[in-house]
């Protein structure tokens, strides 16, 4: 993979704009957002409560609509796809993993991983989805259903079905808020090392400093704007930032 | 998708029972019935075998009437020189005699589905007799009978057996020789048959010696019944000549027509079972849709399309469906058997056709629940596919504010396609032939079918009403329970389509029960105040026997019997017959010849000591005839008028004397003729009262009848009880189908309302955590309950007090009247709350038991 490959945009949002109710009641929530993520690049969202990320990674991911503004996914402005098609390119092309209630409780943890690509109506590469239950350490959990799963696991199994469809961008919500650190830390050290292994990009919200240094970027999020961001973070960096944002 | 539907079914299958257990009743009320009405058909058409099997040509009097295929004519015909006639083999005569037997037991036998029992001569002639022995002899002597199989298994007799035969004018006791078959079946046609000599018969029917009703006539080998036919007209003339075959034609399609238009009313009745069914899964799916929404919600995130979602809702539909729809069939046989019972007490017995279980009655209910389903699966399986990604993010789902204006327009449409049934109405209402039972049954059903479709018209608009009335209740909350009533109001008004979806269950429940209360309070207290107003007299005798026609008919007898007991003052026979009325022609409008208008005649010698009637009517004379009000108008047979009706002799001409009303429909509905007059129209016309005036002792009269064995002795109150039940028996099994169908409403609220409880577990969860107490918790749900209550009746006593009005003014039947009487109500009120209260609070109860981290984990 060359360099400029490697740093060009696959996803990217031009002035967004998200804004809740009408009239006097309006409440912005972005105030014109723009940042573009590379591919192979593991970007984390921060920022304190109310300041917008959650919405800022729901609209990047098609979840939600927008006021105004773009967002360009893989060259295909999503922002003006119908539900149809912005549902086929969610399955196609991007993956989730959330904080929590992400699995459904009736099927097995390999029909919760095999779920999305057999919604697109493909089937998984049989290689990599043993490589990948293999990362994660789940293959003797596959026929358990996800009440007989730790929290860890839930979240890991999880992570499986995001990049089982090998996606262009996975997105995730806070994927450790539920978990304790070595959970936690396990599911990041997956996310980090399927970056570096496959140049998998990953977007992720997160209010964990520790969560954030596994990144290669930080964008911070405050009333609704980018106020800074962070290459290359440390946890102490993170907290530098967080304390001044504060300030 | 499958594999999810699958997963999602045999996880939540447990509360879906209710909604299953709902589909299988509706599918199971559907399949009866249509194996009722097959076997119904079966047992009516089924039963083709014709006495005329081996006869080629019949000659019948002038007059018979070419659509009448049953009534052997009464007329009279001459054999003459038939005999000599090129080409014919043998001749019988042949006559019938209406006549009830008396089975085994002491009860009157009951001829098939709208059949009759006839007593005719047994042809001795094999190469025109269809009568096949297969126990016991011929009759020989006047007082041997041959009886049809059905006859004899119906009413426990054999070869051997004594019997008394009710005829039109004396009671005979017989003695059964044998019993017959008709190509291989127990009853003919026309009916149940009993064979005596030709002699007996001859004079039971009051023939002149050397006449018959009727002649069979074989054909030489080698002539053809045409030839023969034609051969005979010119002889035979003015009696009418026609080959028998044709006449075997027209008795299997007329069958078939009365097959028909019983699986056509039963077909109707059971469309209101579809309807329920298809009302309730409608609610349950759409309550499921709501329930899982953050899981539906998740699928589309991850990249389940519109359809895929769509297609998931509608699949796990489908599950259901299919395991209700096949359960139903069973049920099917149930219900069937039920409709079998209810419809022979009646005196409808269709016990002769065979259990069906050929493709159609399988397949065709089971496609029906499957597709009802489906149907009621679409719109729930829409909104499921509308539901934003971003819900499955969202902490709590919040019920999204439905949007006003497309609801109204639903609404609109629903009752903008409830004219379809209101539209016909003002035809049928303003159609000035049709009077009475025609004119008000059909303006009935179409008024309430149209206000089924209202009803699910309200369901859609019920939401609206959920504010303001979950404000009251919940105000009325607070004052009485404090913090709870707050609690319970502000859940109420936060998710309104979760206390309407259960309300809407509730409102059609209670609706098909005010309704169907309502009308039966308003019908039976007017027959009654009707009945017990017109009837004059001091004693009846009325007969305790049913056949399918009605009331087995009294022997001819009992009037000089009962007058000759001491104290009576006047004893006077009701008798019946039904004529066709010839001219005047009745008005149509658009050209087509009218159907044939027929007329319900009594004949009395004189009702002024027994009977009440309003009106002017003069002591009728021979050969005049006394109109009830409303046929004078849809007719035109005003005072003064000379009309001809077709009776069982051929054509009468009478003079219309006057008009009179009979407000209790019971004794004179139509036409009033004296004794002389009925005489003419029909020598064998039935009795079927006689009423007594004077004041002799019950014991003398029961003891006067005493050997007539259908015969009881009423006092007037007791005669019109039994009048009114037996006009109201036809309505039982319409109580019937509404009583299955609240069945299925109730499965429906059950469901319902326990999906919206467990649907919360996790906030009474949370509401435990905050440190509510359970008991707090269940003051809530009870206060949601009573709005749910309030909701429900309101909707439902408001639909069916419209209903009723509507009825009113439409029929302008005075017995039909909005008068809700308070027990109904209270009744109504208290159903509604006990059956609230039993499938909200007890789940209520063990929701609110769950310890809060297990609820906090529910999805």
């Amino acid at each position: 993979m060359t360099q400029t490959t490697a740093l060009a945009p696959v996803a990217q949002a031009d002035s967004l704009v998200k804004t809740y109710g009408s009239g006097e009641n309006t409440v912005a929530a972005l105030r014109g957002v723009s940042a573009s993520f590379a591919r192979g690049q593991f970007t984390a969202i921060m920022g304190p409560s109310g300041s917008g990320k959650s919405t800022f990674l729901h609209c990047l991911a098609g979840l939600d609509t927008v006021t105004s503004g773009s967002v360009v996914i893989d060259g295909v402005d999503i922002t003006r796809l119908s539900r149809t098609r912005l549902t086929r390119l969610r399955g196609e092309k991007l993956g989730f993993v959330f904080q929590a209630f992400n699995l459904l409780p009736m099927l097995t943890a390999e029909e919760n991983i095999r779920l999305t690509a057999r919604m697109a109506g493909r089937r998984a590469d049989r290689e990599w989805f043993r490589a990948l239950v293999d990362a994660l350490g789940l293959r003797d959990r596959l026929g358990h259903r996800p009440a007989e799963l730790s929290g860890g696991q839930q979240q890991r199994v999880a992570v499986a079905r995001a990049l089982l469809t090998r996606p262009e961008v996975v997105f995730a919500d806070e994927p450790t808020g539920n978990l304790d650190s070595s959970a936690g830390a396990e599911v990041l050290r997956f996310l980090r090392g399927a970056v570096d292994t496959y140049g998998q990009t990953v977007v992720m919200v997160t209010h964990d400093p520790l969560a954030a240094s596994y990144a290669d970027r930080v964008l911070f999020l405050a009333d609704g704007r980018i106020v800074y961001e962070l290459a290359g973070p440390t946890i102490d960096g993170v907290h530098d930032v967080m304390r001044r944002m504060e300030a | 998708m499958w594999l999810i539907a699958r997963r999602s079914f045999a996880q939540d299958w447990a509360r879906l029972t209710a909604t299953m257990l709902a589909v299988l009743f509706s599918v199971g009320l559907m399949s009866g019935s249509l194996q009722f009405a097959l076997r119904a058909e079966a047992a009516v058409s089924g039963s083709d075998a014709s006495e005329y099997a081996r006869v080629d040509v019949l000659v019948q009097p002038r007059g018979t009437d070419p659509d009448d295929v049953f009534s052997v004519p009464q007329g009279e015909v001459r054999p003459g020189a038939i005999a000599s006639v090129p080409g014919v083999a043998a001749v019988a005569g042949d006559a019938a005699v209406p006549v009830t037997v008396v089975g085994a037991r002491g009860k009157p036998v009951t001829p098939p589905a709208g059949a009759a029992t006839a007593l005719r001569p047994w042809i001795p002639d094999a190469r025109l007799s269809a009568y096949h022995l297969v126990s016991g002899r011929a009759p020989a002597a006047d007082d041997e009978v041959a009886v049809v199989r059905h006859v004899a298994s119906a009413g426990g007799l054999h070869a051997g057996s004594a019997t008394t035969l009710l005829l039109p004018n004396s009671t005979q006791r017989v003695r059964v020789v044998g019993v017959v078959t008709v190509r291989g079946r127990g009853a003919v046609a026309s009916g149940d048959l009993i064979l005596g000599t030709p002699a007996a018969v001859h004079r039971a029917a009051g023939l002149r010696a050397g006449t018959w009703q009727g002649l069979w006539v074989k054909a030489a080998p080698g002539v053809t019944a045409a030839t023969l036919r034609d051969r005979l007209v010119p002889v035979m003339r003015p009696a009418v000549v026609r080959k028998a075959s044709d006449v075997r034609h027209r008795q299997s399609a007329e069958l078939q027509g009365a097959g028909a238009s019983i699986g056509g009313v039963i077909g109707m009745l059971a469309s209101v079972a579809v309807f329920t069914g298809l009302f309730v899964v409608a609610n349950a799916f759409g309550t499921l849709v709501r329930q899982r929404t953050r899981r539906l919600a998740l699928l589309s995130a991850i990249g389940a399309r519109p359809r895929q979602i769509r297609r998931l809702v509608r699949l796990e539909a489908l599950v259901l469906g299919v395991v209700a729809s096949a359960g139903g069939l069973l049920a099917g046989y149930g219900v069937s058997d039920v409709l079998t019972r209810l419809f022979a007490q009646d005196g409808f017995d269709i016990s002769a056709g065979e259990v069906q279980v050929g493709w159609v009655a399988l397949v065709f209910p089971f496609a029906a629940g499957v597709v009802t389903t489906q149907l009621a699966a679409w719109r729930p399986a829409r909104r499921a596919a509308r539901i934003a990604p971003i819900e499955a993010l969202r902490s709590s789902t919040a019920e999204a504010r439905g949007r006003i204006w497309p609801r109204l327009v639903g609404a609109l449409a629903i009752f903008g396609a409830s004219w379809m049934f209101f539209g016909p109405v003002f035809a049928v209402a303003n159609d000035p032939t049709s009077v009475g039972i025609d004119r008000t049954i059909p303006i009935a059903v179409l008024i309430l079918m149209g206000a089924m479709v209202c009803v699910s018209g309200l369901a859609v608009l019920a939401p609206f009403f959920v504010g303001p009335l979950g404000g009251l209740v919940g105000r009325l909350g607070m004052l009485i329970s404090g913090e709870s009533g707050r609690l319970a109001r502000a859940t109420i008004t936060r998710s309104p389509r979760r206390v309407s979806s259960a309300a809407a269950s509730l409102m059609l429940g209670v609706a098909l029960v005010a309704a169907t209360g309502l009308l039966i309070t308003s019908i039976h207290q007017r027959a009654n105040e009707a009945g017990r107003e017109t009837l004059a007299a001091d004693h009846v005798i009325a007969s305790s026997g049913r056949t399918s026609n009605g009331a087995a008919p009294l022997p001819g007898d009992t009037t000089s019997r009962v007058a000759r007991v001491p104290g009576v003052t006047s004893a006077v026979a009701l008798t019946r017959t039904e004529v066709q009325l010839v001219s005047p022609k009745t008005k149509v409008s658009d050209g087509d010849p009218g159907d044939p208008v027929f007329l319900d005649v009594t004949g009395v010698s004189d009702v002024r000591p027994v009977l009440r009637f309003g009106g002017h009517l003069p002591a009728l004379r021979p050969g005049e005839i006394g109109v009830a009000s409303p046929l004078v108008k849809a007719y035109g047979l005003r005072p003064g008028r000379r009309i001809v009706v077709h009776g069982a002799r051929g054509n009468v001409t009478l003079t219309v004397a006057g008009r009179y009303r009979d407000p209790s429909h019971l004794f004179a509905d139509q036409a009033l003729v004296a004794p002389a007059t009925m005489a003419m129209l029909d020598p064998g016309a039935s009795t079927s009262a006689v009423l007594v005036r004077g004041t002799a002792f019950a014991r003398d009269l029961t003891a006067a009848v005493a050997d007539v064995p259908v015969a009881r002795v009423y006092d007037p109150a007791g005669y019109v009880r039994i009048a009114v039940a037996s006009m109201e028996k036809g309505l039982r099994v319409i109580y019937g189908f509404i009583g299955m169908s609240l069945v299925i409403s109730l499965f429906g609220m059950a469901t319902t309302m326990s999906l919206s409880v467990f649907e919360r577990i996790r906030e009474f969860g949370m509401l435990g955590a905050v440190g509510t107490t359970v008991r707090q918790i269940r003051s809530i749900v009870r206060w949601e309950a009573a709005t749910v209550v309030l909701l429900g009746v309101l909707l439902g006593v408001a639909t069916s007090v419209g209903t009723v009005a509507l009825l009113h003014v439409a029929t302008g039947s005075s017995y039909i009247r909005v008068h809700l009487p308070w027990w109904l109500l209270a009744v109504v009120v208290g159903g509604a709350a006990a059956v609230t209260w039993a499938t909200s609070a007890l789940p209520a109860r063990r929701a609110a038991g769950v310890p809060v981290l297990e609820a906090a984990k529910a999805e």
